[in-house]
């Protein structure tokens, strides 16, 4: 793991995993990849905090799980968006472009 | 358990899925099988950690939680002792009444009757005038036309229920209260004998002697043996065939019958208007229904009245009642249970805004707490979930109490119930009525606590934490909403406590028209194959009246065929030679020494003497109604007068009247039916009656002595009922008594309530306040300005809820008007007192505060800031 890997804050995996599934299911392993895929490499997710959150999301209805077959025939659970994660996908985006604006601000050089 | 487990299988199949397809990722970037199985495992990380952090997301750490806040609930009613006490005390009080209440309309208006098929079984009663307003009975011609033409119900059973038997020539003998019936009634009401069999048709109608057992009476005085069907037992000293025995809960026309025999019925009373004195019933035929069963008998009635002018015909045509049996059973007491039920209702709700008050209380005390907590991230589900697990044993602890104080009450109350109320023998804490106390508890306190938590969820940090905590209120408006809508509620209570306690007093103040004091009575009833004429009966009775007046402390003794306020009557017309007109009348037989004895006073004449005998010119007495409503300023003496019989029958003789007696209340002291006339027992003999004795000390003391001169008498001859004539008096006003009691108690209670409600709001603001006062104070006010402003609220609050209790009242007092006795719903007294109670009682609860409000301190409460 390389010095210039950032751990995932604290909150906003959820949106991460959320955001993932929003391009159709997929199993564990291949979220957290796809995580890191799209941050450039820059996201480490770790697995430790990975599964506890899938299965947190599962439990309030945000993601729904069944067990498949993967494109090289391995067996895989794979997740997918709701239509309550779908709602709770958009009230999180515009919460944290509200949040990365806000700390943009906050973080401004002072005059 | 199993779902725990399922899911845990899940999880450590997805891992290894995970490390599988990792692995052959690796793999085909190039590495070898073993070195790609380790790596994989070595980037996933320690999997026994993230199974136990997954774990945490399961619902099962949920349930744990609530465990903890369970055992948080627990600690905290622990550390509030005076608090918990006060809770659960009201909850005592309050689910204690309404479940014995409940209990009793559980039992008399809900349980259903254990007949198959319940509420197809029907009683009919004839109506007069079109008015369903009493339920008289059915003669015998009335009954064979209903059973002849009723297409929609049938077979329709005929029942006698005065029957007496005396069991004699077994050991003691015994008076057994028995019924004489059709052979239909086993098929409408569906149930078979435990052992033998029912009688049938042909017995029936031969008058055999055969009898029916309930259960109670085989297990009592034949021990539960089966072999006793078939055996003879001497009834009214003829022996009769035990032919079968009925199950234990069979219990018609009521539980107090011991045996059923055969109804004979001569055929000269198949006639129309004589002899009422049978209950009916039927059973709803399949697929009809109750109504199409009206709409017969109201087809009926036209024709009846045609063909029988002379009884039906003119303004009273016959029409018919008809009802299930479990509503003809219940009719006179559902009034009463349902106001019951509502005060108990209304207490209830008085005890759960008491609790809502005290919960709101501790939670503004918390609400600093909850409001860090709500700032931390706490869920508006997790507070409520918590606020309910702080509650529920609470709940719990409530409905115990609750449980207790309605078992206690059951058993103080029993004997206070009328034993006539339909089902009252099972009273108890039946499985619904447990459930309906835990259910009630449960909800009261769940209801309660909704308050307190909503206004906590909706109350922001800003807004609580921004304050000093001494400016935490927590729902003012709130909490003196409640307090007003209690005091409504107790304006109601106590206003209809009071029109009963009204009733009850006014009650006291009416004379029976004897003297109830000093007089011990006994029924007994003569077994007629021994003394078979009336002239028998009467020298018997004479003889026992003699040994019973030398009972030493005995002043005078009389027997009469029906005593007054005993349940039991005897009654017909009466008419008056030229005179027109039938007056309807108590028909009396008494023996010379029972106007003594009863102390009746004489008006007018002569009382009945030793030489009023069989076989001289009859006479008779008359009371002071029938004199004056037929005789008007003439005197009566020398007048005569017959029972009233319908034309074309045999008439009765007419008797003279010698005298003028005073008027009895024979039925209730609330209601006065009929007047009385007398015929000497000697003249006009009956074989069932009541012994009565005027003693010179407490009358109780009488009976052994008395029973032992009937006993060396007739050693054969039962005596029941021994009950002094005060006993009667208080059993005839028991159902007002507890009504009344109940109705005060529901008044004091929802009083105490209102006025610990009050307490707390305004004690509760006054310490709020204690900074303005400090500097009212300061500035210069007196210290009776700061008191009389914290009475005002008290007096504010305690105005707008006697206010709206007023308003209540009034459907209240409609709600009682059949309940009421000498007072209206208008009652003046009541309207006046209740408000003017709660209002003092609120300024007394508001006392306190206000003088520890005028001994504040300024500097020491400007300092304290």
């Amino acid at each position: 793991m390389g010095r210039d890997k950032l751990e995932v804050l604290q909150g906003t995996l959820d949106l991460l995993v959320l955001r993932t599934l929003q391009w159709g299911p997929r199993h564990g392993h291949g979220i957290g990849q796809m995580i890191r895929a799209r941050s450039g490499e820059a996201l480490q997710v770790e697995h430790g905090s990975l599964y506890p959150a899938l299965h947190r999301l599962e439990r309030d209805g945000s993601i729904a799980s069944e067990w498949g077959v993967t494109s090289n025939n391995q067996r895989a659970k794979f997740y997918r968006l709701t239509d309550a994660g779908r709602k709770q996908l958009a009230a999180e985006e515009s919460k944290w472009k509200q949040f990365v604006k806000a700390m943009a601000r906050a973080m401004r050089p002072q005059e | 358990m199993k779902w725990i487990h399922r899911k845990e299988q899940d999880l450590r199949d997805e891992i290894r899925a995970h490390l599988e397809i990792e692995k052959r990722e690796r793999i085909a970037a190039g590495a070898t099988a073993e070195d790609a199985g380790r790596e994989a495992r070595l980037a996933f990380g320690n999997p026994q950690a993230i199974r136990e952090d997954v774990r945490e997301t399961w619902g099962w750490s949920a349930v744990e939680r609530f465990g903890q806040d369970l055992r948080f609930g627990l600690r905290m009613l622990r550390k509030a002792p005076g608090w918990t006490a006060a809770m659960v005390a009201t909850m005592a009080l309050g689910i204690g009444l309404g479940t014995a209440i409940f209990s009793a309309v559980y039992t008399v208006l809900l349980a259903p009757l254990p007949y198959p098929e319940p509420d197809r079984i029907l009683a009919l009663w004839p109506t007069a005038g079109g008015t369903a307003a009493g339920r008289f009975r059915v003669s015998a011609a009335l009954w064979k036309h209903w059973r002849e033409n009723l297409k929609h119900a049938g077979p329709v059973a005929l029942t006698r229920p005065v029957a007496n038997f005396n069991l004699t020539g077994m050991g003691a003998p015994e008076r057994l209260q028995g019924a004489r019936t059709t052979f239909e009634l086993t098929a409408v009401l569906a149930v078979t004998p435990l052992h033998g069999r029912y009688f049938t048709e042909q017995e029936q109608l031969a008058g055999a002697r055969v009898a029916l057992l309930s259960h109670a009476f085989w297990v009592r005085r034949f021990g539960a043996d089966a072999a006793v069907v078939g055996r003879k037992i001497p009834l009214n000293g003829e022996p009769h065939e035990v032919i079968g025995v009925m199950p234990p809960g069979y219990a018609y026309p009521d539980a107090s019958f011991e045996l059923w025999t055969p109804l004979y019925i001569p055929a000269g009373e198949f006639r129309h208007g004589v002899n009422h004195q049978y209950l009916a019933v039927a059973r709803l035929r399949p697929g009809a229904s109750i109504g199409q069963v009206r709409a017969e008998m109201a087809a009926m009635a036209p024709r009846l009245a045609r063909d029988h002018p002379d009884v039906y015909g003119g303004r009273q045509p016959v029409g018919a009642l008809v009802e299930t049996l479990a509503d003809s059973r219940s009719a006179a007491v559902r009034g009463a249970l349902l106001a019951l039920m509502g005060g108990a209702g209304c207490l209830m709700l008085t005890g759960c805004l008491n609790l809502a008050l005290l919960l709101v209380a501790r939670a503004a005390a918390r609400s600093r707490e909850i409001a860090v907590r709500v700032a931390l991230g706490a869920g508006r589900s997790r507070l409520l979930r918590q606020c309910m697990a702080e509650t529920l044993p609470l709940g719990l602890l409530g409905a115990m109490a609750g449980g207790l104080t309605a078992w206690a009450l059951l058993r103080i109350g029993r004997p206070w119930l009328p034993p006539d109320w339909p089902g009252v023998e099972t009273l108890g804490l039946h499985a619904p009525v447990l459930a309906f106390a835990v259910a009630a508890s449960l909800a009261t306190v769940i209801l309660a606590s909704l308050i307190p938590a909503r206004m906590a969820a909706r109350g922001g940090l800003n807004e609580v934490l921004g304050k000093s905590s001494r400016n935490v209120a927590g729902g003012v408006g709130a909490r003196e909403s409640m307090v007003v809508a209690q005091v409504a509620l107790a304006v109601v209570l106590v206003f209809g406590g009071l029109l009963l306690g009204r009733s009850m007093a006014a009650l006291a103040s009416v004379s029976p028209g004897f003297e109830a004091e000093g007089v011990l009575t006994m029924h007994l009833a003569v077994t007629r194959a021994k003394y078979a004429t009336d002239p028998q009966v009467a020298e018997y009775y004479s003889r026992m009246l003699t040994r019973v007046r030398s009972t030493p402390g005995v002043i005078d003794a009389g027997i009469v065929n029906r005593l007054p306020l005993s349940g039991l009557s005897q009654n017909g017309g009466a008419e008056f030679e030229g005179r027109d007109g039938v007056v309807y009348a108590d028909w009396r037989t008494a023996t010379p020494g029972y106007f003594e004895a009863m102390g009746i006073p004489l008006k007018q004449g002569r009382l009945f003497t030793g030489t009023d005998r069989d076989g001289v010119p009859p006479v008779g007495l008359i009371d002071e109604t029938i004199a004056r409503r037929v005789f008007g300023d003439e005197s009566p003496v020398g007048k005569r007068f017959r029972r009233s019989a319908p034309a074309g029958a045999q008439q009765d003789r007419w008797v003279e009247i010698v005298g003028v007696v005073g008027h009895v209340l024979s039925d209730s002291l609330e209601n006065d039916f009929r007047p009385q006339v007398y015929w000497p027992v000697s003249q006009s003999t009956q074989d069932r009656g009541a012994l009565v004795a005027r003693t010179a000390g407490p009358p109780a003391s009488y009976g052994a002595a008395i029973r032992e001169q009937i006993r060396q008498l007739d050693a054969d001859q039962p005596v029941y009922e021994v009950r002094t004539m005060r006993e009667w008096v208080a059993r005839s006003q028991r159902p007002r008594s507890l009504t009344t009691a109940l109705g005060s108690m529901f008044g004091v209670g929802a009083l105490a309530l209102a006025c610990l409600g009050i307490y707390g709001v305004i004690s509760f603001g006054a310490a709020r306040r204690l900074r303005e006062f400090g500097v009212r104070l300061a500035l210069g006010a007196g210290t009776g300005t700061v008191g009389r402003l914290v009475m005002g609220q008290a007096l504010r609050l305690s105005l707008a809820g006697v206010a709206i209790g007023l308003v209540l009242c009034w459907p209240a007092s409609l709600l009682l008007r059949t309940m009421l006795y000498g007072v209206t719903s208008r009652d003046l007294a009541a309207w006046l007192a209740a408000p003017v109670l709660l209002i003092g009682a609120s300024l007394l609860a508001g006392l306190g505060p206000a003088l520890r409000a005028a001994r504040t301190d300024p500097a020491e409460v400007l300092r304290a800031e």
